[in-house]
This record gives C-alpha cells, structure tokens and sequence, in this order.
C-alpha cells in the first residue's frame, strides 16, 4: 500500500481505534460503527482490518481483561501507534483539502 | 428461558449442539494467538443480541425463545463469515518450507556422524554392501538356473521322450536317445501329441568353406518340424529343413566362414556335399540344454548312410521332442506311454519310454547321453537358501551395529526434545539417516557387482552379464550370449 492511501473500512476502522482508545476492540468497535453510522459490519471484517493495520504498523494490541459477558475470554485492546495518529491526521488534511474544492461542502471555520 | 439468563447458561447453550461444530470449525481455521480473542467477540456479541431482540420482542410480543434462535443464527453467520483469507492465512503457511530447511539439517547430521566415526559407518555400509551384493549375484546366478528354455515360445508344451533300459525286470540306465521311430509313432497313436522333432547330433566333422576349415562338432540333423517346435530368432532368409542337404547356420557361423551374414543360398561343404544354407538365426543362448551351431536336415540322412532305417528300431540315438497339445501332467502321459511300450514290446524289449517336460530337463535330468551336462536342482535350491541367509546376517548386522550405537545419539535426542521436536520429527530424523546408509550401500553394492561380475562367470562357468541381470529385472526376454 502506498504511504498516503488507506483503504475507506481500514480508515473508519483507524478512526475508531483512535476515538475508543481503552475501549477498543473488535465487538466495540463493530457496534460503534453500527449505532453511529447505522451500517451493518461483519465482526469478521473488522477484525481482519485490525491485523491489517496492526501488519502496517498503524496501531498495537495488547491482551485486556476478560468480562463475564464474553464468557472469561479476554479481549486485544488496539491503540493507535504515532504513525497511525500521523496518518489519520494526513488523510483529514487531504480530505478537507478536497472538500474545500467543492462549493456545496462549504465549512465555516475550517 | 429468560432475557437475563446468566453466562453458565449462556454457555452451556453454546457449547450445546447446535453451535458445538461451529467452534470447532472456527478453533481450526482461526490462528491460534487469535482464536480467543475472536471467540470472546463473538460470545459478546451474541449476548447483546439476546438482549437487544428480547427487548425488541417485549414491545411486539415475540417470545424470548425466538429471540435466542434468531440470536443464534446471527453466531452461526458471522462464525462463517470468519472463513476469509484474511484470517484464514494468518495461520504459519510457511510451515511447508521450514520442512525443506529441517531435512537439510538431517542430512548435515546424518553426514557428520558418518564422518565422526569413519571406520564404524564403513563397516556397516561395506557390510551391507557385501551382503546385497553376495544376494544379487546368487540369485542372479539361480535365476538363470531357472531361465533355461525360456525363451523357446512353446517352451511349456514340449516334452522329450527317453528310453529306460531294463534288462528284464532289473533297470540298467535312462538314456536320452531314442529310436527314430518312435517320434512319428507317437504322433499317429496319441492325440495330444501334435507334433515332432527329432535331433540327431553328428560327430566331429570337417566343414568347409573356401579356405576356411574348420572341425565342426555341434550340429545335428534336425526336422524341419522343429522350427515349429523352438523359437528360434532369424536374421536373415527362411527356415527350411524339408529338403535334404539343407542346412540353418547360427550367426557366428556366418561370420566365422563368410564374415557376414546375409548368406542365404550360398553353401558349405561337409564331407564333400555341398549344404545350401537357408536361413542364419542368431546364436543359440547360453540358458537352453540344446546348444547347436548347425541344423542340417533330417532327411539328409539317408543320403549319408544307405543302411539307416528312419522307420526302424535299429538304433536310439535321436533325441526327441514333442508338441503337445497342453502342458501335460507328465505322470498322466507316462503312464499311457508304459502301456504303450508293452504294446511295442516286440520292437523295445523290456525297455520303458519316458517322457519328461523340456523345461525340467537342466535342472533335473541325470540321465546317460543328454545333450549336455545338466545342472542340479538342489544345488539351486541351496543357493537360494544361501542367499537369503546371507540377506538376512547382513540386514541383522547392520540392525546391530546401529543399536550399539543408539545409546551415544541419546543426548542429542533429548536436546532436541528441549527444543521442541516433536517425536514425528525425531523418527523422520532417523529414518532419514538409515536411508542415506541404505542408498550408500546400494551404490557400493552395484559397484561390487558389476566388478566381480567377471570373476563370477568364471567360477560359475556359465556367461552371467550386466544385461542379463537388467532384463531379468525388466522382463523375461531372450538373453544373449555377452558380456
């Protein structure tokens, strides 16, 4: 993959390992994006996206506590790394960027 | 089955029947340093599910029951949907290639242990070398014993009748040769004989031809019918012993008087008749009781002597052949040929005909004037037995010699096992390292052999090739007389 480029699931993904910090992991994270964007993700497809960015070297894991709700099976919790902060950051800018172009998308105060 | 039910029982559901499979088929497609985590989500998950469609079926009562089935439902999809390359290869692909780099090292450590005790290894691979060796030779030797008459196509139906000389009811000797008569008789009087060929083996002659003289002493009169009888390869012109003064040559003959071989039509002389040759047929091989260098036909015969009586008992000299119809149980048709030699009485005394199977006769006929020295089934049979001993007291040796030393690999054994071998390794490991012994020895073993295979042929006395060993192994062909 090329440095400036990530996929659209892959930075939604980054995102939400960036906004849920302590609290995210797989299950987290799908429910997020569902309640919030109210968009059916597979459990599967987010996970495969974790150990994607993890192999780019965008966020860590580590193993978290087990909760009674999961059963006792303990959780990875994914933090974003600094290249992955650096990433997120470059990709806002780009995109803004962008929509600066258009006239319809308009922001005050950006 | 309320809304809050608590984990035990949450689990207990899952790991009930319907879900069981579904966890084991994701334990084996998931990487293992991921499998809990996975499983933890989709147990949450499901939870939630069982929450959030109970609480659904609240306002639009919907039984909790159904909650749970579609609740499970949900679990079964998204365990399938975990089916995907991008977890599914996260899984050590690349354990095909560690395999490759760990046989290597198996041969590193099988060759340094060769090399650390080398008069050891060489005795055990020179040891097993000998044995196969000695094994190949012998059996070669034995199956060649057994090769004789092979080649001839009709080899199973040809049987050669004898006589058994009594004197009155005292048996004096077997003797090969056999009256003239006796073969056309046969063939008229029993139907399972088909047909006949006699041979009549001619003292030491003169053959001439041009300048080149020489004494002759394999030849025989022969029928003509005895090209139906023997398979016998020509190389050049047609068969042709109906007519007297014909004669079939072999093809160092031809290159002995001629120096080559498409000599058809052209003539010998033998006591001063001239024999027109009608066919050259390569040499007789060494694995058959008859060896000839000429056939001159039978008829010729009476040209030679005017007292010789084809119809008559006069003497038994000729060796006969003859076709049956089906391999015969000899001791069926010997009987009928006892009856019949009463019946002949008048003509053979108290002699017996005796009939035997051509392909008996190397190995197990001792009688008076054969065609030439047999050989000795038993001696065959020891042979064989021989062989196997020696097999056996080489494979036992080796066996030996490697348990005396498995005691000094122990300790290696065992910081392998630190390091994480599994036993399946530990056996490839050391099979590995016999097999590479095993090949050694095989290469030395076709070494020896081929070296000593001349000093074999002299002590055996028979011609015993490389090529003769290779055809035995690929096929049953004709063996030539090489090497």
């Amino acid at each position: 993959m090329a440095k400036e480029y990530l996929g659209e699931f892959e930075e939604l993904v980054l995102t939400m390992v960036a906004a849920l910090q302590e609290d995210a992991y797989g299950a987290a994270i799908s429910d997020e994006i569902e309640t919030r964007l109210r968009r059916e993700v597979n459990l599967s497809a987010v996970h495969v996206t974790l150990y994607r960015l993890e192999d780019k070297g965008y966020v860590k894991s580590s193993m978290g506590g087990g909760t009674n709700e999961r059963g006792g099976r303990r959780k990875r919790i994914f933090t974003i790394t600094s290249a992955g902060m650096a990433m997120l950051r470059a990709m806002k800018e780009s995109r803004v960027e962008l929509w600066k172009l258009v006239p319809q998308l308009k922001m005050s105060g950006l | 089955m309320e809304a809050g039910t608590s984990v035990e029982d949450v689990r207990f559901m899952i790991e009930g029947i319907p879900a069981s499979w579904a966890w084991r088929f994701l334990k084996v497609i998931c990487p293992p340093h991921l499998y809990e985590e996975i499983e933890g989500d989709l147990i949450q998950k499901f939870n939630r599910d069982v929450k959030n469609f109970s609480r659904a079926s609240d306002t639009s009562k919907v039984s909790d029951a159904s909650a749970l089935r579609k609740a499970k439902r949900r679990l079964l999809w998204n365990v399938i949907r975990f089916f995907r390359p991008g977890i599914v290869l996260r899984n050590k692909v690349s354990f095909e290639l560690n395999q490759l780099y760990m046989i290597r090292n198996y041969f590193t450590i099988a060759y340094r242990h060769l090399i650390k005790s080398k008069t050891f290894s060489f005795i055990n691979i020179f040891g097993l070398a000998m044995g196969m060796a000695a094994f190949l030779l012998i059996v070669h030797y034995v199956r060649f014993e057994r090769s004789y008459e092979d080649f001839h196509k009709n080899a199973d139906n040809i049987a050669r009748v004898t006589l058994d000389i009594y004197k009155g009811p005292e048996f004096v000797l077997a003797d090969c040769g056999m009256y003239p008569r006796i073969g056309p008789l046969l063939k008229d009087k029993f139907p399972e004989v088909l047909d006949f060929a006699r041979l009549s083996l001619i003292r030491k002659r003169v053959v001439l031809r041009g300048d080149q003289k020489f004494y002759e002493s394999r030849m025989y009169f022969a029928d003509s019918s005895i090209l139906k009888l023997f398979s016998f390869k020509t190389l050049s012109g047609e068969p042709d012993l109906s007519n007297p003064f014909q004669t079939i040559i072999t093809k160092s003959i031809a290159h002995k008087y001629f120096g080559r071989t498409n000599v058809v039509g052209e003539s010998v002389e033998i006591e001063n008749k001239a024999f027109t040759i009608t066919a050259v047929v390569d040499d007789v091989p060494e694995n058959t009781h008859l060896k000839f260098d000429f056939l001159i036909s039978h008829s010729t015969i009476l040209k030679f002597w005017d007292d010789y009586d084809e119809n008559g008992f006069n003497g038994n000299d000729e060796l006969t052949y003859l076709l049956m119809a089906a391999p015969m149980d000899m001791i069926e048709f010997n009987a009928k040929l006892k009856d019949f030699s009463l019946a002949i009485k008048d003509n053979i005394g108290d002699d017996r005909l005796v009939a035997q199977s051509m392909k008996d006769i190397h190995l197990y006929s001792n009688k008076s004037f054969e065609a030439e020295p047999n050989g000795n089934a038993q001696s065959v049979y020891f042979l064989m037995t021989i062989a196997v001993f020696i097999l056996f007291i080489a494979w036992i040796n080796y066996i030996n010699l490697s348990t005396a030393r498995a005691t000094e690999r122990a300790r290696e054994v065992g910081i392998r096992k630190v390091m994480g071998s599994q036993k399946r390794q530990l056996i490839f490991q050391f099979l590995s390292e016999s097999t590479i012994v095993t090949l050694l020895a095989s290469v030395l073993c076709i070494i020896l052999v081929y070296t000593s295979l001349p000093l074999f042929t002299s002590l055996t006395e028979k011609h015993l090739s490389m090529d003769i060993l290779l055809q035995l192994i690929f096929s049953k062909r004709q063996l030539n007389l090489s090497g």
